[in-house]
């Protein structure tokens, strides 16, 4: 469903190599952790993949799609989470999923049942007719949250989607995302709680200063390490090696 | 108030607002995009550079005409004045979006700061650009003055202490009533409108009170000319006598060094530090109680699941979403309100002041010896002259800010949005219809049909304008502002497409003329016009085409 390859990015004319030749599939039905250190390039490999960073090199493909030659294909496909739940201030959250649905093209029987779910589970109906400006930031997440799911698109990328998120909805998001990838549809995140990588990821990978140094299952990734006992140490001891 | 702490403020606002880092930066690592910064910075030099000569040819007629009466002081008034109005009236929408709406105020406000300190920080940053926006307008005023009259070395010598003096008082003067209109507004629930409204009411008073002053009470005519013309000063206290301290800045400058002329000075200075001083310490009362309005917003209604699903059942194609998202952040943006709908009440209104004395009565005579299709043309030509001032479609990348990065990851064709957003365009466009009709009503000669072909063949013409300032926009979009304000008038793109905008319009009038000597008629003057709009549209619409997917790939903020 994603296949990253030899993906690399630097800024400031090479002075800073975010990523580097990364390779990276990731199938469908599968729940995709991207773990790494702060600046480690996850963020980037993201923008990346949703067409907001043109690669110095490689291709990422999305369901078969090169974002490089057909963009809206690749874009019709997926449900983005940014790492920053910017949206705009001045239209109510209705207002911005109606947004979402109408270039998504989403009928509107279907937008609203959708949206209506997601909306309950996160609490959100109460507010859903005030400006996103008086949001918190925890609301504002969970309206982008809920607008990535309104096309029920095949791919989610999330950059850090549990952050500012309450328990409650973290653990609902969580027993949602596990529903969704049940009907092959794919869900990939970045994220720096280890828990819930090590709880309801299929596959995790490390990108560490650019470079992707560990990528597997659970088990898998415990071979590659000395100390076994959880991500945690997995993670501490491949990172600062 | 610590000076070191305001000249900080100052210094973070300038370097983040005019990317100095950024350029400093090309400049040092002999980056290429260095010339292109300077290469664009040329090329706005250029485009303005008629428009300068045309007004150093004004200044130097005046100048002529003065030297008649012995008055010769009077062009440097008339800079002063000029270059305060303007700081005045700009620096209102500016003073509130910097002060109020600024993202960098969460991160200013926790620090060990007083209030006053990062007010006047703020300040300094819009004085900074107030500078540059009053340098066209005073200096050849100087220069004219300067190199004519040859006036000795002093004058030279007060020449840059006058030019940074000059705005402190206006911009003073602006800051206070924004402050304590936000001050008012904040006790309200429907904070926007009021503040929308407050700005109208405050320009409005200054239009009323510059009418008033500059007003000659009917018969009395000859003595105002006596008075003018006689008194030594009276060309000069006539012209001055809106900002009465820039009359003061006037004498200091152009008379010999004497105990007057010291006075004079001292008293133009000691007034601008007096309201700098004033306006810092009503800032430590009054500047964080406003502070909160910018930022709160009132609720809408809870809506029970039944309402919400039906409002989500509503469903538009992707161009009208687009175009409906436009509307809405521009009706709900006070200062976006304010700069486009303001410039429609403001405009005809500083056309027209010189004419009002005259009544609508003469003045409808007066138009009727004009010819009719030069009439009609011209009310076409003003609905395409809105289309530029608006500003709709000049900043409408720009003011999507970094929100922007949420189009890019959409799935419509940015050909697609960029239609959605002309769509937006021709509906801001249709704000000069209302002002069209009042003209119908009071002196143009028009009736209701009249008015209908005029809106078609006025959004026939706006198509081009529209889709020019689409381009240039999208050329090189500044997404990294601020505060909103900064997207329209921190962008010279705003600028440049009133520019190329107005050189076609203008264009588009020689040829008429031309048309209208060679006896054409009026059918055939049309067809023209209609066929050269469309066609210039439809090129221009052709090469938005091609770059529209190129930009929005290219663009990272
Ligand atoms: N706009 C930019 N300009 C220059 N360098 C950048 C830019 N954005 C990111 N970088 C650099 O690229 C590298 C990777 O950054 P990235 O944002 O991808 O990290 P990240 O893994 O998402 O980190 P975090 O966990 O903190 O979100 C860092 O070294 C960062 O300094
Ligand atoms: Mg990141």
């Amino acid at each position: 469903m994603i296949e990253l390859v030899n993906i690399s990015k630097s800024y400031n004319r090479g002075a800073v190599k975010a990523v580097e030749s990364l390779n990276l599939a990731v199938k469908p039905g599968e729940i995709f952790g991207f773990l790494g250190p702060n600046g480690a390039g996850k963020t980037t490999t993201i923008k990346i993949m949703v067409g907001l960073l043109q690669p110095d090199g490689g291709t990422a493909r999305i369901g078969g799609f090169d974002i490089q030659k057909n963009p809206l294909e690749v874009k019709k496909q997926i449900g983005f989470v940014p790492e920053n739940p910017e949206v705009y201030e001045k239209i109510t959250g209705i207002e911005y999923l109606n947004f979402l649905g109408d270039v998504h093209g989403v009928p509107g029987p279907e937008r609203a049942k959708r949206a209506m779910e997601l909306l309950e589970m996160f609490k959100l109906d109460n507010a859903v007719n005030d400006l996103v400006q008086t949001y918190s930031h925890g609301m504002r997440q969970k309206l982008v949250l809920t607008g990535s799911f309104l096309h029920n698109p095949p791919v989610l990328i999330m950059d850090e989607p549990m952050v500012g998120l309450d328990p409650r909805s973290s653990f609902d998001l969580k027993e949602k995302l596990q529903e969704y990838c049940q009907e092959h549809r794919t869900v990939f995140f970045s994220t720096h709680i280890l828990a819930v990588a090590e709880q309801f990821c299929h596959r995790v990978g490390i990108i560490h200063q650019g470079r992707l140094i560990a990528c597997g299952t659970l088990e898998e990734l415990q071979k590659q390490a000395r100390n076994r006992e959880s991500l945690e140490k997995i993670f501490l001891e491949l990172t600062e090696a | 108030m610590r000076l070191k702490m305001v000249w900080k403020v100052t210094v973070l606002n300038l370097k983040n607002a005019f990317g100095l880092a950024t350029f400093a930066y090309f400049f040092r690592k002999r980056d290429v995009r260095f010339l292109k910064s300077a290469g664009i910075f040329a090329l706005i030099v250029l485009a303005l550079a008629p428009l300068f000569y045309i007004y150093l040819r004004i200044v130097d007629e005046v100048y002529e005409f003065a030297v008649g009466t012995g008055q010769e002081g009077v062009v440097i008034t008339m800079g002063l004045v000029l270059a305060s109005f303007l700081v005045f009236i700009f620096g209102i929408a500016y003073v509130i979006s910097t002060f109020y709406f600024s993202r960098d105020l969460d991160f200013l406000i926790p620090l060990p700061l007083r209030p006053g300190e990062v007010l006047a920080g703020k300040f300094g940053m819009v004085l900074a650009t107030e500078y540059i926006t009053i340098a066209p307008f005073l200096l050849p005023a100087f220069l004219v003055y300067g190199l004519r009259t040859e006036p000795g070395l002093l004058f030279w010598l007060l020449v840059p202490v006058i030019y940074l003096l000059v705005p402190l008082i206006p911009l003073a003067l602006a800051s206070l009533l924004v402050m304590v209109l936000m001050s008012i507004t904040n006790l309200s629930r429907k904070k926007d409108l009021l503040q929308l409204l407050g700005m109208f009411i405050l320009v409005l008073m200054i239009m009323a009170f510059n009418f008033l002053m500059t007003r000659v009470p009917p018969g009395e005519e000859m003595e105002l000319m006596m008075m003018i013309f006689q008194d030594p000063e009276g060309l000069i206290n006539y012209v001055g006598r809106a900002f009465p301290t820039t009359i003061w800045a006037t004498r200091a400058m152009i008379y010999p060094l004497s105990a007057g002329q010291a006075l004079n000075f001292l008293g133009f200075s000691g007034i601008s530090v007096l309201a700098l001083w004033c306006m810092m310490w009503v800032a430590d009362v009054l500047f964080y109680r406003g502070l909160i309005g910018g930022q709160e917003v009132e609720k809408g209604r809870v809506l029970d699941k039944e309402k919400i699903a039906r409002k989500l059942m509503t469903r538009h194609s992707p161009i009208v979403a687009i175009a409906q998202r436009e509307m809405r952040i521009l009706i709900r943006t006070p200062i976006y309100m304010f700069n486009s709908v303001a410039i429609l009440v403001i405009a005809p209104l500083a056309m027209g002041i010189p004419y009002f004395t005259m009544g609508f009565g003469e003045l409808g005579a007066m138009l009727a010896v004009v010819d009719r299709t030069l009439i009609n043309l011209a009310g076409a030509g003003f609905i395409a002259l809105m289309s530029l001032f608006v500003p709709a479609l000049s900043s409408s990348i720009s003011r999507e800010g970094r929100l922007f990065r949420l189009s890019q990851v959409i799935p419509v064709h940015p050909f697609k949005q960029l239609l959605g957003k002309l769509l937006y365009g021709f509906m801001l466009t249709l704000l000069a219809v209302p002002l069209l009709i009042l003209g119908a009503f009071l002196f143009l000669p028009w009736g209701f049909w009249d008015l209908v072909f005029i809106t078609l063949m006025g959004l026939v013409v706006s198509g081009q304008m529209l889709v020019l300032s689409l381009i240039i926009d999208l050329m090189r979009p500044y997404l990294t502002w601020d505060n909103p304000q900064q997207a329209i008038k921190q962008n010279m793109n705003v600028l440049f497409a009133m520019v190329l905008g107005a050189g076609l319009l203008y264009i588009y009038y020689l040829m008429v003329e031309r048309l209208m000597e060679r006896d054409f008629s009026a059918g055939i003057i049309y067809v023209v016009v209609v066929v050269i709009s469309l066609a210039v549209a439809a090129s221009l619409t052709f090469i938005l085409h091609k770059m529209s997917s190129r930009r929005y790939k290219k663009i990272v903020i």
